[in-house]
């Protein structure tokens, strides 16, 4: 324990002499307080913005003046996607999913404007995130500083002397792990720390509920997933007979699993599993609501079959005498069909999604930065899967205010007239303004097993992998 | 052939070499003996152009090395304490590389008669240099100074390092070249071979040139405590 | 040729073959680069495909117009049909026109922007934004990923095999132990180390030009004139690009450090212009010009009049809508026929000329952002050189914006069309279908100038960094 401590003070004073290490640190933390200020500045912008259309927005609805409920349906309302206070720190795919949406009768709009569509193909480079800079340089910094942790010993003969004075590998080879750990520690604590507070007073958000949780959760695999590579750096420095050979190991598997893999993944994903095209998509939920979802029940003949249904219900033998519009029944009736038909393609269409994403998640157990990627992406709330529930509670919204829409209708204006009947504010304020409120981080966390048992599996891994070639190592052999 | 005249060389505060003046005429060896850091290395350096002078100068055939790099150059070959060659080519392919750098033509069977010439073991030829022993290395190196017919040649510590009977076949190939009229000025703490194979000893200390004799003139008992006088 | 040169490249060349790490790093830049253009290819002919199936809703559907024309109806369907194909008050609303920006033979090399917009639209007489803003389906992990496409593999990957073959030049002979006996050759040390980048910069782009020529082959034909010059610029714009490279390399080399010192520096200025800088100019331009598309959301939304019985609100509407056309203003009775149908045709319009200027500043906004990210492209030739790629391949941003605007005029071309035959009252007949308005999108003229523009900052870049690599390389004392 003694040799370790002192070996790790060692390393520290050695890695403050070069000067590379202590610029490269340098820059990480300028570049970190870079995203960190970008991030919370468009945060800012965006969410005023989001928040002062937001009301304008419900102010237009409720203002709409006295009409009939369902032109109100159909002049709907729009829900804008809020930014999350953890976006600042990991944009995550906020940059490609849809920011608003257009709520109304009949129709399941899609959402629209992706924001990096208003960008030159400079986009697709990469913004700048605090997570950017932790999954993407970090490891590059610790890749400098770890690569000659080894390699030098051996090639100024200093690993012998160590050995000879009674120093054992393993003490040798933690006290590293244990030095570059403190200094990333000291380079990082500002960060950590300012985190922690933003977390715990002040910004917590209300659409995230739990920041101080998926603060926490954060801080826990960012620290294994550093600690992964600089048990590895250490490792591959440990195993190279040169310097030399430490780096250009260490840079190949950081391009390999940083820059590569990803992409390839990702497009394979694409190869493996299509998505349709929105014309396709669109026309074939049309086709099904006009000729119905066997084909062979269109529109008029399921308005048949519930006039029927309700002629029969009620006793009587004409629409005029049932004690409500049946117009509006009827319009709910073919709404929920809508609806069925549009959960069914949109089931499909998630299932596509789902299996394209399975693959990155399988490619997160070989690779950790995928396994970090998208839990990070996942506890700062700006995943595929918490953009998946908002559009869930959006669409859930939609229906439940169509809804109300179509019952007002039914219960209070009369079979074959229309414009006759006119609903107020009253009904406009019965529905309540959108607010969202993303699912709990252990909610979210139930779609990443594999990136955690990747994360876990591969700490393990390395602390076995050191474990094992410390015991094993033998000086002469290099 | 080479000549040093009050050749200084400065490091800062530290004054590598000191006024150093030196003749080597051709079918001389000059053994420079002396501690780590006398000077022996500069001096060869000096020699080389990989260095500038302070003051004074180095001649090589009566051409500064400085003013004429590139034509002193061509006179002379360089074996350094570890001589290395790339290890992916084999000793035939490093010297037809080497000799292709220069002026002169050799066709294969010349460049293997070369090696074979300077000890080189005929099986080793065809090999590459990462399986070769230093010995094996300085015998490429020699056969690459006969390919560039150097008239001059400078020997950084070769010996060191090599067992017995490399080391004795290298003062062969040492005496071998001079017959043929080459100069050469080597740096060695090897007393024995200084005074075995120089025509030539001379014992440096801290940048001086203290000591200037033949080596016929002492004895190998005497020439120990020479140098183990000075060395105190 | 020099004897030593001749000796250097050959046995440059033999240490190449020998060097099994070396050879198989080349080996698997070139499957990737392989895999790149089959993926784009596979990428762009989905697109096609999209295009094709497009294409023939839209044949069939106006198939149906025009059969509905042979003889009397027969079923209702027939009949209406026919009202679809022949009254302007169904039509203007009903038919719908593609508008298509098919991808360019090239595009599978560097997709761009192409998988992030659409490329088609389906245009009726309604509300042009009301049609505008909606996304294509795409899993947004993968747009976030990126496209593994030959541009890929030259921006990104390139760069990385010429730090692995070029950074120890001159420090891994220092290392090996080789250096002294180089020196004493007559040939100076400065050439030989030039000779060397030299047969690696020959090595190497002689690789991706061989890429990009199965690239450019294999995505169309490079005799078709429209391909031509894009095909001469691509190979420029490989050669330059992989040029700077090599001439930041010399830099770095011939300051003469070690190898993990040169290794470092050249892979720190690899991420510095791959990942550093843009990813701030990124968010430098976002925070700059913070764009919130919000605003147009509300142009959206489906409005109509308020009240279709208040005869009064319709003609009001109509007439508004005639002052900013009078062309299409008949007689006052003309009005009162299909008189809810003219005022919605007036309605919607009118609804797109207000939200017309919202639009244009938003897209000036954008516009203006292009710019200021352009204003960086000298101190940054990977993103620029991406940037030629995309030009050259039309998915470039500039190309979508323009789309974005030919669909405007294709819009008011469509309407035109209806519009004049519902505020005329009169029907539209068989003629009248060989006649259609067709989409029409003005080619870019500055498109390749602009191309040719950074590839010669490029080109400036890299005489740069070579002359100030001669500089230092010729200055530093020799050991």
């Amino acid at each position: 324990m003694r040799n370790l401590l002192s070996i790790a003070r060692k390393e520290i004073k050695i890695a403050l002499r070069e000067r590379l290490v202590v610029s490269l640190g340098i820059i990480i933390l300028l570049l970190l307080g870079v995203a960190l200020y970008g991030g919370y500045l468009s945060y800012r912008q965006q969410s005023r913005i989001i928040t002062e259309k937001q009301e304008e927005k419900r102010k237009e609805w409720l203002g709409q003046g006295d009409k009939h409920p369902h032109i109100a349906a159909h002049y709907g309302t729009f829900v804008f996607k809020p930014k999350t206070i953890l976006s600042v720190f990991d944009f995550g795919l906020d940059t490609y999913t849809g920011t608003s949406i257009y709520l109304e009768a009949h129709y399941q709009h899609e959402f629209m404007f992706r924001p990096a569509q208003d960008h030159s193909s400079m986009i697709r480079f990469g913004e700048l995130s605090a997570a950017l800079v932790l999954y993407v340089l970090l490891p590059l910094l610790i890749i400098f500083l770890a690569f000659s942790s080894y390699t030098k010993e051996k090639e100024t003969g200093t690993l012998r002397l160590l050995l000879s004075q009674g120093a054992s590998y393993s003490s040798i080879t933690w006290g590293k792990v244990l030095a570059y750990s403190i200094l990333l520690i000291v380079i990082l604590a500002p960060y950590i720390a300012g985190m922690f507070i933003l977390s715990s007073r002040g910004l917590s958000s209300a659409v995230v509920p739990d920041v101080a949780v998926r603060t926490v959760l954060l801080v826990l695999i960012y620290a294994l997933y550093i600690f992964i590579f600089l048990s590895l750096s250490v490792w591959v420095s440990l195993k190279s007979a040169t310097g030399r050979n430490a780096l250009l190991t260490l840079l190949a598997c950081w391009i390999l699993l940083v820059i590569l893999t990803p992409k390839a993944v990702a497009n394979l994903s694409e190869s493996f599993y299509t998505l349709p095209s929105m014309r396709a998509f669109k026309e074939g939920i049309q086709k099904d609501i006009r000729d119905g979802i066997d084909g062979e029940t269109p529109g008029p003949v399921r308005r048949a079959r519930l006039e029927k249904e309700y002629l029969t219900r009620y006793g009587v033998d004409s629409l005029h005498q049932l004690p409500f519009n049946f117009e509006g029944v009827s319009m709910q009736a073919g709404e929920e069909y809508g609806n069925m038909v549009y959960d069914i393609h949109w089931e499909k269409l998630r299932a596509i999604f789902h299996r394209q994403n399975s693959m990155g998640s399988i490619a997160s157990i070989f690779n950790p930065y995928l396994a970090i990627q998208h839990l990070s992406m996942a506890l700062s709330a700006t995943d595929l899967y918490t953009a998946i529930d908002f559009e869930d509670k959006v669409e859930a919204y939609r229906r439940e205010l169509v809804r109300k829409m179509n019952n007002d209708m039914a219960q209070n204006s009369r079979y074959g007239e229309f414009y006759e009947y006119k609903a107020t504010r009253e009904l406009w304020d019965e529905i309540e303004d959108f607010s969202y409120v993303t699912p709990s981080a252990f909610e979210i966390l139930r779609y990443y097993k594999l990136e955690m048992i990747s994360i876990v599996g591969w700490t393990t891994f390395v602390v076995l992998l050191l474990h094992y070639s410390n015991r094993k190592s033998k000086p002469i052999h290099g | 052939m080479l000549e040093a005249t009050n050749l200084t060389k400065n490091y800062g505060d530290f004054t590598a070499l000191n006024g150093l003046d030196l003749s080597i005429k051709s079918g001389d060896i000059f053994c420079l003996l002396g501690a780590n850091g006398a000077g022996k290395s500069t001096t060869i350096n000096l020699f080389l152009n990989f260095i500038e002078p302070d003051a004074g100068q180095a001649t090589i055939n009566a051409m500064d090395v400085t003013k004429h790099p590139k034509e002193t150059r061509q006179l002379l070959s360089y074996i350094p304490e570890n001589l290395m060659l790339y290890s992916n080519l084999t000793g035939l392919e490093n010297l037809d590389f080497f000799c292709g750098l220069g002026k002169k033509h050799y066709d294969k069977e010349q460049l293997e008669e070369l090696l074979k010439q300077s000890g080189l073991q005929p099986d080793f030829i065809h090999r590459r240099v990462s399986s070769y022993s230093k010995g094996m290395r300085q015998k490429v190196g020699i056969a690459l100074a006969r390919a560039r017919g150097a008239r001059v040649l400078l020997l950084d510590e070769p010996t060191s390092g090599l067992d017995p009977k490399a080391s004795n076949e290298f003062s062969e190939l040492l005496l071998d070249m001079k017959e043929k009229g080459v100069a050469t000025l080597m740096a060695t703490h090897d007393l024995f071979r200084a005074k075995d194979t120089g025509t030539h000893i001379g014992i440096m200390k801290q940048g001086i040139l203290i000591e200037d004799f033949k080596s016929e003139d002492v004895s190998f008992h005497d020439l120990e405590k020479l140098y183990l006088k000075h060395m105190h | 040729m020099d004897k030593a040169i001749k000796t250097l490249i050959r046995y440059e060349w033999v240490s190449f073959i020998r060097n099994r790490f070396q050879l198989l790093m080349v080996g698997v830049t070139f499957l990737f680069g392989i895999y790149a253009i089959y993926y784009g290819q596979t990428e762009i002919n989905a697109q096609r495909e999209v295009i094709k199936e497009i294409m023939e809703l839209e044949q069939n559907e106006f198939s149906t117009y025009l059969a509905s024309f042979k003889g009397e109806p027969e079923t209702v369907q027939e009949e209406q049909n026919h009202d679809i194909a022949s009254k302007p008050a169904f039509a203007w609303y009903r038919h719908g026109y593609h508008a298509i920006l098919p991808p360019h033979d090239y595009a599978a090399l560097a997709i761009g922007q192409r998988d992030l917009f659409r490329y088609y639209y389906r245009l009726t007489g309604m509300s042009l934004h009301y049609q505008l803003f909606e996304n294509e389906l795409a899993n947004p992990v993968n747009l976030l990923a990126g496209n593994f496409d030959l541009s890929f593999v030259i921006v990104y990957l390139f760069p990385l095999l010429i730090i692995s073959f070029c950074y120890n030049l001159y420090s891994g002979e220092k290392e090996n132990g080789t250096l002294p006996l180089l020196y004493i050759q007559s040939i100076s040390i400065s050439r030989i180390v030039i000779v060397r980048l030299l047969f690696y910069f020959t090595l190497i782009t002689g690789l991706a030009l061989l890429m990009s020529l199965i690239g450019l082959f294999t995505s169309g034909s490079v005799l078709k004139e429209e391909n031509q010059l894009p095909a001469l610029l691509w190979i420029l714009g490989v050669v330059i690009y992989n040029a700077f490279w090599f001439s930041l390399l010399f830099l770095i080399v011939s300051y003469r450090r070690n190898s993990p010192f040169n290794a470092i520096t050249a892979a720190g200025c690899w991420l510095f212009f791959l990942i550093v800088i843009p990813s701030v100019l990124n968010i430098v331009v976002t925070t700059r010009y913070p764009l919130s598309s919000t605003e147009l959301a509300g142009l959206t939304r489906r409005t109509g009049l308020e009240n279709e019985n208040d005869e009064q609100e319709a003609k009001e509407v109509i007439l508004e809508f005639l002052a900013h056309k009078p062309e299409l203003a008949g007689s006052d009775s003309l009005i009162d026929n299909n008189r809810l149908a003219k005022a919605y045709a007036a309605y919607t319009s009118l609804k797109d000329i207000e939200s017309q200027h919202e639009v244009d500043r938003y897209n000036g906004q954008v516009r203006k952002r292009n710019i200021l990210a352009n204003r960086f492209h000298w101190i940054n030739p990977a993103v620029s050189m991406q940037d030629v790629f995309t030009h050259i391949v039309h998915t470039d941003l500039n190309t979508f914006l323009r789309f974005q605007d030919a669909l405007a005029i294709f819009h008011e071309k469509i309407t035109d069309f209806y519009f004049r035959k519902l505020f005329w009252n009169q029907r539209i007949h068989r003629e009248d279908y060989s006649k259609l308005p067709e989409f029409h999108m003005e080619k870019s003229i500055d498109r390749y100038t602009v191309a040719t523009g950074i590839i010669f900052q490029i080109t400036l870049l890299t005489i740069l960094f070579a002359l100030a690599g001669l500089v230092t390389i010729k200055k530093k004392s020799l050991i």
